[in-house]
C-alpha cells in the first residue's frame, strides 16, 4: 500500500510557513502516544507502556498507561491516564476521576476542558477550575453529530470543538455547547480523506491531522478545505528520516515553525520545520510497498491460518499446510455491512479450518464466515472462497445487554467466548446466538488484549498488558489466578501448549515465554531486532497440532514460526521484514511425502499421505503401502493406524489382512495388499485413538 | 438472447454468447423520456433552445454561447484538452451527441438531468461568467427570446428561479433531439440479427477483429457496455497524475455533495417528478471515499472525433488511450480500499489497430443540418442583425 505525498498547495496560508522538511528524530521511547512543546521550546513526551512523562520541564513516572497532555495558560498540566486526568499545578498534583472513560487527547482552554473518551465515544467537557463534568459532546454512531472512537480533541481560536473522529475516519466540528456544526473527510487514501484520523492540533488558525492509516500529516483551513499534506510511508524496516510509519499525534511549536510528529508503533518522535528544496520529503515512485500489514491477530484450524490487518479492515487466508503458507483468499474490507469489518480485532478457527469468527471491536460485531469447500482438491486462490454465515450485533443483543468484544477465542465444544471493553467474558454458541454473560465486568480486566482457552480443560487464560499479568480462570469464569509477570513486562497474547503450560507474548520486552500453571518460568526466548526469534512488539502467539509455537511478531509485519522449544523454524510476511531472516538460511527440505497423495479423515481431524509399491495395481497383485499420519487438530496421543478395505457391492472384505508395521512418530508400513477381483474397491485407514475411531477412505476401480 | 440462440446455427463467425454481446449494443430504442422535464417533447420549448444554445449573449462578455465548446460540426466537442469559455476551465468538454441517453451528467455527474447541468455554465466564471439574473433580463429584453419563451410556456419571463429552470428545460428539449444516426457497427449488429450476409460482409475484417476484442480479450464492454457503450457510472482508473500542479480532481466525491445541496437537481422543487426515479437514484448513492476521483464512464460512440481523451483531456489521441489500457503505465495504485477492473492486456500493435478500426465504425451520422445551426427566425425588426 503506498501512500499518496501531496506536494500541492492551494493559496498556502501566509501566516504559516508550509512544513513537512524533516530536521530530526528521537528513538527509543516507550510507545509515546502525545507530546507537546513546553514553555522551555522542548518536548514533554508522553509515553504509555513506559507509564511517564518527561520533558519539558516534567518528570513523571509510574502512570498506568498515560496518553494525552494539555497545558493550561496558567502552566497548569493536564494528563490523561487510565485512572482519568491528572492535573499538575507546581509541584502539586490533583487527579480528576473519569470512571468508564478511556481518555485520550485534551484540550486545554480557559472555559472548559475537553477530552476525548474512546470508550464512551464523546468529548467530556470538564470544568477547568474543578475537573467537574460540564457535559458532553456526541454519542456512539456514524450520523452526523455521533462518534466512534475518537482519539483527540482540538479548540479553533474561535471556540469550535474539532473532534478527531478516528473510527469514522473524519474531523467534525461543534459548537462549544455540542451543537454539531460540520464534519469533513471520508476513509480513504486521497487528499482530504482520511484512515483512522488520530491526532488534531491548530496551528494559529490551520489544523494539523496525523492521518494514522495513511501514514502522513494533513493541514486544512477551519472550513475543512483541503491545503497540503506531508509524510511518505516508511518502507524498510524502522525507516525514518522524515518517512512515517503509523504516525498517531501532533504538537506544534508556538511559533509554528515546527511540528513534532509521534508515532507510537516505532517508539519514536520525528521533527518537521519549514519545507525547504533540500528538506523535502521525497514523494514515492512506485516504490516496493511494504505488501503485507500483518498485526491485529493470528489463528490457525485445520489447514488453514488467518492473519488480520487492521490497516486495510481484511483478513488474509492461508494455506498452511505446505511448508511456505500461502495466501489464498481475504476476508472482509472496510465498511458497515455484516460481511465487512469497521475494526476487525480478533479472530478464532474452528478445528476443521472450516470456520472463522472475527470480533469487529469498533462495530460491536462478531461475525462468522465458512471457509468449506465441496472437494479435497489442492486450495488455490480464490477469492470466492469465504462465506458470510451469521453476524451478532453484540451492543444489542435480544434482552437488552450488550457489550463491544475486544478479543474471542473458541473453545473445543464450539462455544465461542467473547472478552468485552468492559472486563466481562461472555459466551455464545457456535452459531453466535444465546449470548450469555459468564463474567462480570472488572475495571482491571479492561485493558486485557489476549485470550485463550485450553483445548483440554477449557481454563480461560488472559493477557493483562496494563497490569503485567497473566490471568487463569476455570472454564465457568471462577477461580481466578493471577500470575505476575517481570517488571516492565508487558503480556500481550497468550496460548496455551498440549502440556497444559501456557506460553505469551510481550510486546515491550519483546519476547515469548514459556511458563507453567503456578506461573515458574520454563523458557524464554527472543529481543528486540529483525532477526530470527527477534521481535518488535509481538501481539499474537497461536500454537499448531504439531506443538510449534506461530508468533504474530507484530511490530515487524510477519509471523515467526518456533519449535516447541524455542528455535526459530520459519517465518512469513511482509517481503523487507522476513528478508533479515533470510540471509544465508536454507529451509530444510521439504519432506517428500508431503507430496504423496493424501485422503482426510471423515471429520477432517487427520490427513494420511500414502504411497503404494504400485499404483494403480493390477488385479491379484501383492502391495505394500507406506503411509504418514498428520494430525489437523491438537491430539494428546499417537493414533494407531489400520489400513484395510472390501467391495461393498460383493459383499466381502480383503482376501486376507495387511501387516502393520511402525515405522516411527505417526510414520506406518502395511504389508500384504492384495486386490483379488477387478471391480470397485473401497479402501480405508481406520485411525484408532483409544476409544475413538476415525477413517479416511478412498475407492479404486480394477478392471 | 433467444433470437440469437436460434441463429447459432448460422453465424459460425461469432459464438452465440459472442452474438449477444454484439447485439447488446446495437442501438435500437430512442433516448429514454426524462420525467423531472415536463417540457421536453414540446417542439416550442425545443425552438427556444435552440436559440439559446447558441446565444452568446448568455455570457457576461457576450461572445461565449454552448456552441463555443460545444461545436456541432465537431460532433459537439471542441477539440480542446480543457474547455475555454471566458477563461480555461479544468475539464475536457464531452459530447452532446447522445447525452439525452445519460443518467449523470459532467464528468462527474453532478447533475442528475439534462435541463440542470446547462444551467451550470451560465453561472460558471471559467465558462460563461454570468448569472440568472442577465441571463432571465435577455429573455425578457430581447423580443425573438421574448417571444419564443411565451410559444413554449405559455407565460411571460419573469427573474424566478423557476423561469431559470424552464431556460435550461428548453435547452433540453433541443439537446434532446441530438441523437446521431446509426453507426456502421449498428449496421453490422442489424446485419446480424437479420442474418443479411451481403450486409454482414461489408464491415470491414480489422473492424470485426478489435470487436472480437472488444468483447473479449480486452473487456472493454464491462464498463463501456450497452447501446451507449457506457454503463453510465463512475471508476477511478488510476491515471497517472497531474505533473503541471493543478489541484486534484476529487470527481464524483466531490460532486455527489454539490448535487445534493443543487436546487435544480431530480429530487429538487423546480423538478417536474421530484419523488421519481431520477430522484430516488441520488437518495439511494452513499457518498464514500472510494468515489473520490472516479469519473463517468464516457460513451464510445463517435469517440474517434471526440478527441482528447479523460476528464482532463489527458490523452491527445485514442491510441494513447488503448496504450495506456494495455500497459497501464504509470498508473496510480488505488490503495486499500479502491476498485481494481483495470488489469495489464498486452496488446500487440495489430491488436490496438484493430480495436481503432472497431471503434471506428462507431462514428453516427450527425443530427439534421437544421439543428446544427442556430435558429432561423424570420427577422421581425429590419434593424436587428440576424444572429451568426
Amino acid at each position: 500500500m503506498l501512500s499518496l505525498l501531496l506536494c500541492l498547495a492551494q493559496a498556502a496560508d501566509p501566516a504559516l510557513p508550509r512544513l513537512g522538511g524533516f530536521l530530526s528524530e528521537q528513538r527509543g521511547l516507550c510507545e509515546p502516544a502525545a507530546a507537546l512543546f513546553g514553555p522551555d521550546g522542548t518536548l514533554a513526551i508522553v509515553e504509555t507502556h513506559a507509564g511517564r512523562v518527561s520533558g519539558g520541564g516534567l518528570a513523571l513516572e509510574n502512570l498506568s498507561e498515560p496518553r494525552g497532555i494539555s497545558r493550561s495558560a496558567d502552566g497548569d498540566w493536564f494528563i490523561s491516564d487510565a485512572q482519568g486526568i491528572l492535573v499538575l499545578r507546581g509541584d502539586t498534583q490533583r487527579r480528576i476521576r473519569l470512571p468508564g472513560a478511556r481518555a485520550e487527547g485534551l484540550s486545554w482552554t480557559a472555559q472548559a476542558l475537553y477530552v476525548a473518551d474512546s470508550l464512551a465515544h464523546c468529548v467530556r467537557v470538564l470544568d477547568p477550575k474543578t475537573g467537574n463534568e460540564q457535559h458532553r459532546i456526541g454519542t456512539r454512531g456514524s450520523a452526523a453529530g455521533e462518534l466512534l472512537c475518537p482519539r483527540d480533541v482540538a479548540v479553533a481560536p474561535n471556540g469550535e470543538v474539532f473532534v478527531a473522529d478516528t473510527g469514522n475516519h473524519r474531523v467534525q466540528v461543534f459548537r462549544a455547547d455540542g451543537e454539531p456544526l460540520r464534519r469533513f473527510g471520508d476513509y480513504g487514501p486521497y487528499p482530504g480523506l482520511f484512515s483512522s484520523p488520530s491526532g488534531i492540533e491548530f496551528a494559529q488558525d490551520s489544523l494539523f491531522v496525523a492521518d494514522t492509516g495513511n501514514h502522513r500529516i494533513q493541514r486544512f483551513r477551519t472550513s475543512g478545505d483541503f491545503l497540503y499534506g506531508f509524510g511518505a510511508h516508511s518502507i524498510r524496516p524502522r525507516d525514518g528520516a522524515g518517512r512515517l510509519h503509523y504516525p498517531t499525534q501532533l504538537a506544534v511549536a508556538a511559533d509554528g515553525k515546527r511540528i513534532a510528529v509521534i508515532e507510537g508503533f516505532e517508539d519514536r518522535v520525528q521533527i518537521f520545520g519549514e519545507e525547504t528544496p533540500q528538506s523535502r520529503v521525497m514523494e514515492l515512485q512506485n516504490e516496493l510497498s511494504a505488501s503485507a500489514h500483518y498485526g491485529g491477530a493470528l489463528a490457525l484450524g485445520g489447514r488453514l491460518g488467518v492473519v488480520l490487518e487492521p490497516e486495510s479492515s481484511n483478513a488474509v487466508v492461508l494455506d498452511t499446510s505446505g511448508f511456505d503458507p500461502i495466501e489464498i483468499t481475504r476476508i472482509g474490507r472496510f465498511g458497515d455491512k455484516p460481511d465487512l469489518f469497521a475494526r476487525p480485532a480478533s479472530v478464532a478457527l474452528d478445528g476443521a479450518g472450516e470456520h472463522a469468527y472475527f470480533a469487529d471491536s469498533l462495530r460491536g460485531r462478531v461475525s462468522r464466515f465458512s471457509l468449506a469447500r465441496g472437494s479435497t482438491e489442492a486450495l488455490r486462490y480464490d477469492l470466492l472462497l469465504p462465506r458470510l454465515e451469521c453476524a451478532s450485533d453484540t451492543r444489542n443483543l435480544p434482552d437488552g445487554s450488550g457489550f463491544e468484544p475486544r478479543a474471542i477465542a473458541r473453545a473445543s465444544s464450539g462455544a465461542i467466548l467473547a472478552l468485552a471493553a468492559d472486563g466481562s467474558l461472555w459466551r455464545a454458541g457456535a452459531d453466535l446466538r444465546g449470548w450469555r454473560r459468564i463474567l462480570a465486568p472488572e475495571p482491571a480486566r479492561e485493558l486485557c488484549t489476549g485470550l485463550a482457552i485450553d483445548p483440554a480443560s477449557g481454563r480461560i487464560a488472559l493477557a493483562n498488558p496494563a497490569q503485567g499479568t497473566l490471568e487463569i480462570l476455570n472454564s465457568d469464569g471462577g477461580s481466578p489466578t493471577l500470575l505476575r509477570q517481570p517488571a516492565g513486562s508487558r503480556p500481550s497474547a497468550v496460548a496455551w501448549s498440549a502440556m497444559s503450560t501456557l506460553v505469551l507474548t510481550d510486546e515491550r520486552l519483546h519476547e515469548v515465554r514459556a511458563l507453567d500453571l503456578e506461573g515458574k518460568q520454563l523458557l524464554r526466548i527472543g529481543r528486540q531486532g529483525l532477526g530470527r526469534a527477534e521481535f518488535f512488539k509481538p501481539r499474537g502467539i497461536v500454537i499448531d497440532a504439531s506443538g510449534r509455537w506461530w508468533v504474530l511478531d507484530a511490530g515487524n509485519h510477519r509471523v515467526q514460526i518456533l519449535s516447541a522449544r524455542g528455535e526459530f523454524v520459519h517465518a512469513f510476511g511482509s517481503r523487507l521484514f522476513t528478508d533479515p531472516l533470510r540471509k544465508g538460511y536454507t529451509p530444510p527440505e521439504q519432506p517428500e511425502w508431503t507430496l504423496w497423495p493424501a485422503v482426510s479423515s471423515a471429520q477432517q481431524r487427520f490427513r494420511i499421505h500414502f504411497q503404494a509399491s504400485s499404483w494403480p495395481p493390477a488385479v491379484g497383485e501383492t502391495l505394500s503401502v507406506e503411509a504418514h499420519l498428520v494430525p489437523l487438530e491438537q491430539i494428546t496421543q499417537e493414533p494407531t493406524l489400520v489400513l484395510d478395505g472390501g467391495m461393498p457391492e460383493h459383499g466381502h472384505g480383503l482376501p486376507r489382512d495387511t501387516r502393520a508395521t511402525r515405522l516411527g512418530d505417526f510414520h506406518w508400513k502395511f504389508e500384504g495388499l492384495r486386490l483379488h477381483m477387478g471391480g470397485r474397491w473401497r479402501l480405508y485407514f481406520d485411525i484408532h485413538e483409544g476409544a475413538h475411531t476415525e477413517r479416511a477412505e478412498w475407492e479404486v476401480v480394477l478392471e | 438472447m433467444i433470437l440469437a440462440g436460434a441463429l447459432l446455427l448460422m453465424q459460425s463467425e461469432w459464438s452465440a454468447p459472442e452474438l449477444a454481446r454484439i447485439l447488446a449494443h446495437e442501438k435500437r430504442a430512442p433516448a429514454p423520456l426524462d420525467a423531472t422535464n415536463a417540457h421536453l417533447t414540446n417542439p416550442a420549448a425545443a425552438k427556444l433552445g435552440q436559440a439559446l444554445f447558441f446565444e452568446p449573449r448568455l455570457s457576461s462578455n457576450g461572445k461565449v454561447s454552448c456552441a463555443t465548446c460545444h461545436i456541432p460540426e465537431q460532433f459537439f466537442t471542441d477539440g480542446k484538452r480543457l474547455a475555454e469559455g471566458l477563461e480555461k476551465g479544468t475539464r475536457n468538454t464531452p459530447t452532446i451527441l447522445n447525452a439525452a441517453y445519460q443518467r449523470w451528467f459532467f464528468w462527474d455527474g453532478r447533475s442528475d438531468s439534462l435541463w440542470s447541468q446547462a444551467l451550470q455554465p451560465i453561472e460558471n466564471p471559467l465558462e460563461m461568467g454570468s448569472s440568472r439574473a442577465a441571463a432571465l433580463r435577455l429573455l425578457q429584453t430581447d423580443a425573438t427570446l421574448n417571444q419564443l419563451y411565451r410559444e413554449a410556456f405559455q407565460s411571460a419571463p419573469d427573474t424566478s428561479d423557476e423561469c431559470f429552470a424552464r431556460l435550461g428545460k428548453a435547452i433540453h428539449a433541443y439537446e434532446h433531439q441530438l441523437v446521431g444516426g446509426l453507426s456502421a457497427f449498428d449496421h453490422y449488429a442489424r446485419a446480424l440479427r437479420e442474418n443479411d450476409s451481403t450486409a454482414q460482409a461489408q464491415y470491414p475484417a480489422d473492424a470485426r477483429r478489435g470487436l472480437k476484442l472488444f468483447i473479449g480479450k480486452a473487456n472493454c464492454r464491462l464498463c463501456h457496455s450497452g447501446p451507449l457503450f457506457s454503463d453510465g457510472e463512475f471508476h477511478n482508473l488510476g491515471l497517472p497524475r497531474s505533473r503541471t500542479g493543478a489541484k486534484d480532481d476529487a470527481g464524483r466525491y466531490e460532486a455527489l455533495a454539490k448535487l445534493a445541496q443543487n436546487p435544480f437537481r431530480a429530487g429538487g422543487s423546480f423538478s417536474d417528478a421530484p419523488q421519481g426515479e431520477r430522484a430516488q437514484e441520488l437518495e439511494h448513492t452513499p457518498r464514500t471515499g472510494e468515489l473520490w476521483g472516479a469519473f463517468r464512464t464516457p460513451s464510445l460512440r463517435n469517440v474517434t472525433r471526440t478527441a482528447p481523451y479523460m476528464h482532463r483531456g489527458q490523452f491527445r489521441e485514442l491510441r494513447d488511450v488503448i496504450f495506456f489500457y494495455s500497459e497501464l503505465e504509470g498508473a496510480e495504485p488505488a490503495g486499500h480500499h479502491g476498485e481494481r477492473v483495470l488489469q495489464n492486456l498486452n496488446l500487440s500493435v495489430a491488436e490496438m489497430d484493430d480495436l481503432l478500426a472497431f471503434l471506428d465504425t462507431l462514428e453516427e451520422e450527425l443530427p439534421a443540418e437544421a439543428l446544427r445551426r442556430p435558429l432561423q427566425v424570420p427577422l421581425q425588426n429590419p434593424q436587428q442583425k440576424p444572429r451568426r
